[in-house]
């Protein structure tokens, strides 16, 4: 028997209008195809989980690490319109969609824990949109946040560009759920993140966050190159630990901007104001545009050395789709492999988050399984 | 269809009255090796002037490539094939059936642009549902979401668009050009004037050149003054080629591509700059060789040795074993 949605739908919603700027959105039950993606954010419809949701980053690679962290495809599209998400170039129907039957979710994250009970799984719900943009409507972070309290081995993480953290705030999360912010300068907010939440909103909604318990992740991924860069990140930094306490951080990853070729003149004509696309790249053997590696270099060399002054040692700390020769140059070690790094990360929340991973399995676990 | 043969001067097709133009039409004339130039299209099919009476009672031409031929033989007056009793959108979907195989992009554009120019509007047909009944016929299913993509087409010069015929440019490739800004397409057109350039290399200059503009929030004047204080200046190689025609030795374009690149990838240059001059340092032998990506993506290099006789061996094997060198190679390596 199919499982009805749990999330109630009501025909209008006026805290998804207000963030789409418009008098009035509906939650609707037909999903149409939307072929433009913008469009698509327009509209809000609430999908019975089909098929499987729980998947690995799409982004694993050979030549550059993945952190291997797992997905959960629990919402589509996005009411933000970052100039450099991928989305506009991988969607093939852009209706903005959350899947309904939370229990479905969970009921297939259960499963897979089953299968690899030694391992520590991170499954986040980022994949194909924001964790919590949409959450005052859809309510599923929240549920998402209860059921992993109880899942063994297995930490949830919410990434969002958005402040909606409200709702979430008086749960008994377990520290089983990391909240986590892809943060830029507030210069790169402002003109190539769209409708998301300024650095202040964010700054503050992370400090409500911190004091209602749960572990945070930041994301400086993409890091952006303009000609004022050094300085604006810094004092991002700055701002940051000037809210928050290093020691509420799990894990910090660093990540430049890249992109298909095919995105370069999506990015060109959807956004006609923005530069960021035509920095000086090139394209990388994975098939990716990036910044030349001289210049991710420097940048990530100037930014590291700022922030591993606030860190602290027990952070997971990590590059995101970087090359090995990348992080020795500037980290000064490299893990030997994906699963080495997937290692790491449970060893260290072990260590800072008991509840987190209860079973510790061994490195050469780690390393065969790191394709599964 | 039901036709009858009538007799027309070229007056009564291009009279104030007349929708048809015969300027707009002379321009498909320029066109270089054009099937509607040439003639090449089935003549059977096309070799003669359609027409149609419109609600006025006006004639109007369906099928204007045929014209051009039949201007071409001064003719005074002209044999048409009047439609009886079609709508200007029969007559012209039935036409462009004929051609369509035919017609290159260019010629596509061309051909909408003519019909916009001439009937939309008058014919109290929307260019929206005009773009909807000629999407299909032309194989244009591309556009059926974004006709303002193919209304920007027809905006391109007529310059650029010959340029694109006679260097068959695709329609994705007029699509992509025509995104950019025609000071760029026009800078580069009249590099193609002193030396022909090929349609990838005109799309990667003009596309370079953007990125350019974008990287370094640059107007199209400073790009041009820069490239003329590197010693590239187009105005100036005109002169050059038109006055000593005869003898005009070819014009090296290498100064503009080198400057390009040093522009578009400075940071790549430098430092490709800084392992060459390593690498120069290191191996003075000839025998021994060293070649990295000059992405600078992937890191080391390979590293080649030449040997015709084991003395040639033996002595690369020494070069490699001195410490001076081995520190110079590692300090290679380190860069890359
Ligand atoms: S927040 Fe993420 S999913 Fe949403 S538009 Fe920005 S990049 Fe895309």
């Amino acid at each position: 028997m199919t499982k009805q949605p749990s999330i109630p739908i009501s025909a209008e919603t006026p805290s998804l209008a207000k963030k789409l700027g418009k008098e009035k959105a509906t939650i609707t039950t037909k999903k149409p195809i939307e072929k433009d993606y913008r469009k698509g954010k327009k509209s809000l419809y609430i999908e019975e989980k089909k098929g499987t949701s729980f998947d690995t980053c799409a982004t694993i690679g050979n030549e550059y690490v993945c952190c291997n962290v797992k997905v959960l495809k629990s919402v589509t599209n996005c009411p933000f319109d970052c100039s450099y998400c991928f989305l506009q170039n991988y969607l093939t129907n852009g209706t903005m969609s959350a899947v309904g039957d939370t229990e479905s979710l969970i009921e297939e994250v259960k499963q897979r824990l089953e299968e690899q009970p030694w391992r520590f799984f991170r499954i986040g719900t980022w994949e194909l949109g924001d964790s919590l943009a949409l959450e005052k409507d859809i309510n599923q972070a929240s549920e998402l946040i209860m059921a992993f309290k109880n899942l063994p081995n297995a930490v949830l993480e919410l990434k969002t560009k958005s402040d909606c953290v409200d709702t979430i705030l008086d749960l008994d999360h377990g520290n089983k759920t990391v909240v986590s912010w892809s943060i830029n300068p507030a210069k790169i907010i402002n003109e190539q993140e769209h409708k998301t939440a300024t650095l202040q909103k964010r700054l503050a909604a992370m400090k409500k966050v911190e004091d209602a318990g749960y572990p945070i992740g930041l994301h400086f991924d993409p890091m952006i190159y303009y000609p004022e860069w050094e300085a604006d990140y810094h004092e991002l930094i700055d701002q940051i630990f000037d809210t928050i306490s290093p020691k509420s951080l799990a894990w910090v990853s660093v990540g430049s901007l890249r992109f298909n070729p095919e995105m370069k003149q999506k990015m060109a004509l959807n956004f006609p104001k923005s530069y960021i696309h035509s920095q000086e790249m090139i394209l990388g053997p994975d098939g990716k545009i990036r910044y030349v590696k001289p210049l991710r270099l420097n940048m990530y060399k100037s930014f590291m050395k700022k922030l591993n002054s606030y860190l602290d040692p027990q952070t997971v700390l990590y590059f995101c789709m970087e090359r090995f020769d990348v992080w020795e140059k500037i980290l000064g070690y490299s893990p030997r492999s994906i699963g080495h790094l997937d290692y790491i990360f449970a060893d260290k929340m072990r260590i800072k988050y008991p509840e987190m991973v209860e079973t510790m399995g061994s490195l050469e676990m780690y390393e065969a399984h790191q394709d599964s | 269809m039901e036709f009858k043969i009538v007799k027309l001067k070229i007056e009564d097709l291009n009279s104030d009255n007349s929708l048809f133009s015969c300027e707009s039409l002379r321009e498909l004339t320029t066109l270089n090796s054009s099937p509607l130039q040439t003639g090449k299209l089935e003549s059977s099919k096309i070799d003669i002037l359609w027409v149609y009476k419109d609600v006025n009672g006006y004639q109007r031409i369906v099928n204007p490539f045929c014209l051009n031929d039949n201007i071409r033989s001064n003719e005074e007056n002209f044999s048409c094939i009047e439609l009886l009793g079609y709508s200007f959108l029969d007559c012209l979907k039935f036409q462009l059936q004929t051609y369509d195989h035919e017609l290159t992009a260019v010629e596509k554009i061309y051909y909408i642009s003519w019909i916009f120019e001439n009937f939309v509007n008058k014919e109290k047909i929307s260019k929206e549902g005009l773009f909807k009944e000629l999407y299909h016929i032309l194989n244009l299913q591309a556009f059926n979401h974004r006709p303002e993509k193919l209304k920007k087409l027809t905006r391109l010069s007529k310059t650029i668009l010959s340029y694109c015929h006679s260097k068959k440019f695709s329609l994705k490739q007029i699509q992509l050009i025509s995104q950019l800004d025609e000071d760029i397409l026009n800078y580069v057109l009249s590099i193609n004037k002193l030396v022909p350039v090929s349609a990838s290399i005109f799309i990667q200059w003009v596309q370079t050149i953007n990125d350019c503009l974008v990287q370094y929030s640059w107007s199209m004047e400073t790009f041009v003054d820069y490239m003329e204080t590197e010693g590239f200046n187009t105005n100036k190689l005109t002169t050059i080629s038109e006055t000593k025609k005869e003898f005009t030795p070819p014009i090296d374009t290498s100064i503009f591509k080198d400057e390009l690149k040093k522009l578009r990838y400075k940071t790549l240059y430098d430092y490709n700059k800084v392992i060459e001059d390593k690498v120069k340092d290191f191996t003075s032998s000839k025998d021994i060789s060293i070649k990295w990506d000059e992405r600078c993506e992937t890191p080391g290099f390979s590293l080649t040795i030449t040997a015709k006789s084991k003395q040639d061996f033996n002595d690369c094997l020494k070069t490699l074993n001195d410490p001076v060198s081995q520190k110079k190679i590692y300090s290679i390596l380190e860069s890359i």
